[in-house]
């Protein structure tokens, strides 16, 4: 009986974002919300641990994933975890949200939880690693491919030049890039079949988590992207192709 | 008034885009250089349940409705418009018959793997002096005891060389010249007499096969009917109406990838100094195709709507179907005016979304038989 815990977040689609040409500042207005990539990594991972019989259910978990939320979990769940858990509270900083997911994991129990190594967004990597710390457990990051889960332990390769294989006692976290496995594309009887799922809803106060432990310690005080500044050079002349193989070179491009 | 998709069928119209755009979109150009069928993609639509989209569960599909459906072969039009008619063959063309005449026996037989892509469909109407005028046909299946004898010949069958079952219209009436003498089959395509003629040369839609087929002496078993004898004509009339919204959808597909590259190429293209999207006549061009690709989404919608509503759609879907394709043939001639010379190359797409629009006038009724049949309901001739 190996229950899997995913870690999901929503995110915007920032393949979709454009900058402020004035403020070099993200527009967030009108964005798409989806599920952060490294997490479908996750998911698939869990997925298919139960394809091959070594998982028993795959519950995934998303702490204020916006308006849209309670639509967006069905995508984990059409590509084959087996119940949601839709979690919200005041807005908190990364090491209160791994707190919030903590909780609500331990509540329900698991032995495997899995996690996109970051999040499409911010980049942190934080949160996996953090509710591995908070729920006791060892943690695996860079995970590469499982290989089973056996005899109460985790077999699975690690991403680097060479690939470590490593065993990870249960319970255990695993975090997992975008290279770790291809996410697949659910099925149209997956994707109607999705609703049909159970998905909680549950508050951090039903939790037992005061608001006010939730609190920002951390906040993001500016946003901006680097500027990008064209170096406008114009070669002109019979060597004109001289000078820029030149250029290059003295740049280091080739 | 509910003026948006319900989450299910954008749930679905996503899951597609993302499958176009990524398995689809990549080797449509070489599909459509080599003339060779997309077996591997074509597979990945049965593994995705796109197939048989609208088949009960009970029968192993999805059981998605009608907007989900037109919504599919939009998305599948925008990265190839072979894809989405292999689609429409299959989910609409030879999945309907069955699913709105077929017995049970015939359901559990062939819609589960008409659903999962096991085996392809195709739907065989058309013969060589039977078009518009389909009662006409002459293809004969001479009941003899407890089966039937078929022969005759077949154009224009798409699907034809790559299909494992068809369904077959023949003339059991031998006394009837029109259509009250036509009855529907379901045919094995391994059927001895059962014969794949050539696969067209075409202007466009390289990718889907376009074949003649012949039936010399092919003895059907009595089964092999599908509805009642002389049932056929109907059941012919009923699948093309269900055609006619795929057909619209693909046909606002087509525009939208011709529209999408247009805008793309006019804001990169740089004349006289600056981008030509900055020309008003490039951007009155754009704005119509802007126009007229949402109010095709819209028509198709609507009959595919009425059709999941259970009213009459057979004026909506030809409405859809006239408006979508002679508006996608206008838009893609303008999108290769937009990429001028480029445009008149295979280093962009748009040629081709040219070449394979045109059929859309033709095919599923004719732009001439969608005036007929709107004509008709207007003037209730």
């Amino acid at each position: 009986m190996v229950k899997i815990a995913v870690l999901v977040k929503m995110a915007p689609d920032v393949t979709q974002l454009k900058i402020d040409p004035t403020t070099l500042a993200p527009r967030m207005e009108g964005l798409p919300w989806k599920v952060s990539d490294f997490d479908k990594n996750a998911i698939e991972a869990a997925v298919k641990l139960k394809e091959k019989g070594q998982a028993t259910k795959i519950t995934a978990y998303t702490f204020n994933g916006g308006p849209n939320a309670l639509n967006l979990i069905k995508e984990p769940l059409a590509m084959g975890c087996d119940e949601a858990v839709v979690l919200t509270g005041p807005d908190t900083d990364g090491s209160g949200i791994a707190r919030v997911l903590a909780e609500a994991i331990k509540k329900d129990g698991a032995d495997l939880v899995f996690a996109g190594e970051m999040s499409i967004d911010r980049i942190a990597g934080e949160v996996g690693p953090r509710v591995a710390a908070l729920l006791g457990m060892p943690s695996l990051v860079n995970t590469q491919e499982v290989l089973g889960v056996e005899g109460g332990k985790l077999k699975a390769t690690r991403d680097g030049e060479p690939a470590e294989t490593v065993e990870v006692a249960l319970p255990c976290a695993a975090t997992f890039n975008d290279e770790a496995n291809k996410p697949r594309l659910p099925a149209l009887m997956q994707i109607l079949g999705a609703g049909k799922k159970p998905i909680r809803q549950v508050k951090t106060s039903d939790l037992g988590i005061a608001d006010a432990t939730l609190a920002r310690k951390m906040a993001m005080t500016g946003n901006k992207a680097p500027k990008q500044e064209r170096k406008n050079i114009l070669f002109t002349g019979t060597d004109a192709a001289e000078q820029l193989a030149a250029a290059l070179k003295k740049e280091g491009v080739a | 008034m509910q003026f948006q998709l319900t989450e299910d069928q954008r749930a679905v119209r996503d899951m597609v885009r993302e499958f176009a755009a990524k398995e689809i979109a990549p080797v449509a150009a070489k599909h459509d250089r080599e003339h060779s069928f997309p077996m591997a993609t074509a597979k990945r639509m049965g593994e995705l349940g796109l197939l048989g989209i609208t088949v009960p569960e009970q029968y192993g599909g999805p059981g998605a409705d009608y907007v989900s459906f037109a919504l599919v072969a939009e998305e599948l039009a925008v990265a190839d418009a072979s894809h989405s008619v292999i689609f429409g063959a299959n989910a609409s063309l030879s999945v309907g018959p069955i699913l709105n005449f077929g017995n049970e026996a015939q359901k559990q037989r062939y819609l589960p793997g008409l659903s999962s892509g096991a085996i392809l469909g195709c739907y065989a109407l058309t013969e060589s002096q039977s078009g518009s005028d389909a009662g006409s046909l002459t293809t004969t299946a001479r009941k003899e005891g407890e089966h039937y004898v078929v022969n005759g010949a077949k154009q224009f069958i798409t699907n034809g060389g790559v299909a494992d079952l068809c369904v077959l219209f023949a003339r059991t009436d031998s006394a009837s010249k029109d259509a009250k003498g036509v009855s529907a089959f379901l045919v094995d395509t391994k059927t001895k007499g059962f014969k794949v003629g050539r696969n067209e040369h075409k202007l466009g839609l390289n990718a889907s096969y376009t074949n003649q087929l012949f039936f010399e002496d092919m003895v059907l078993p009595k089964e092999a009917l599908l509805g009642r004898e002389g049932e056929g004509f109907k059941i012919a009339m009923a699948t093309l109406d269900t055609g006619r919204i795929m057909a619209a959808a693909g046909s606002t597909g087509i525009a939208r990838a011709a529209f999408e590259a247009s805008v793309a190429y006019a804001k990169e293209r740089k004349q006289f100094g600056r981008p030509i999207a900055t020309n008003q006549a490039i951007q009155w061009k754009l704005a119509d195709m802007d126009v007229t690709i949402e109010a095709a989404r819209n028509l198709y919608l609507k009959a595919a709507w009425l059709r999941d509503q259970k009213q009459p759609y057979t004026h909506a879907a030809s409405r859809a179907k006239l408006f979508a394709s002679e508006m996608a043939m206008k838009a893609t001639i303008e999108a290769v005016q937009i990429h001028g010379g480029n445009g008149y190359t295979k280093d962009y797409p748009v040629e081709r979304y040219m070449r394979d629009i045109k059929i859309f006038e033709i095919f599923e009724g004719t732009s001439e038989i969608q005036r007929l049949v709107i004509a008709r309901h207007v003037v209730g001739a």
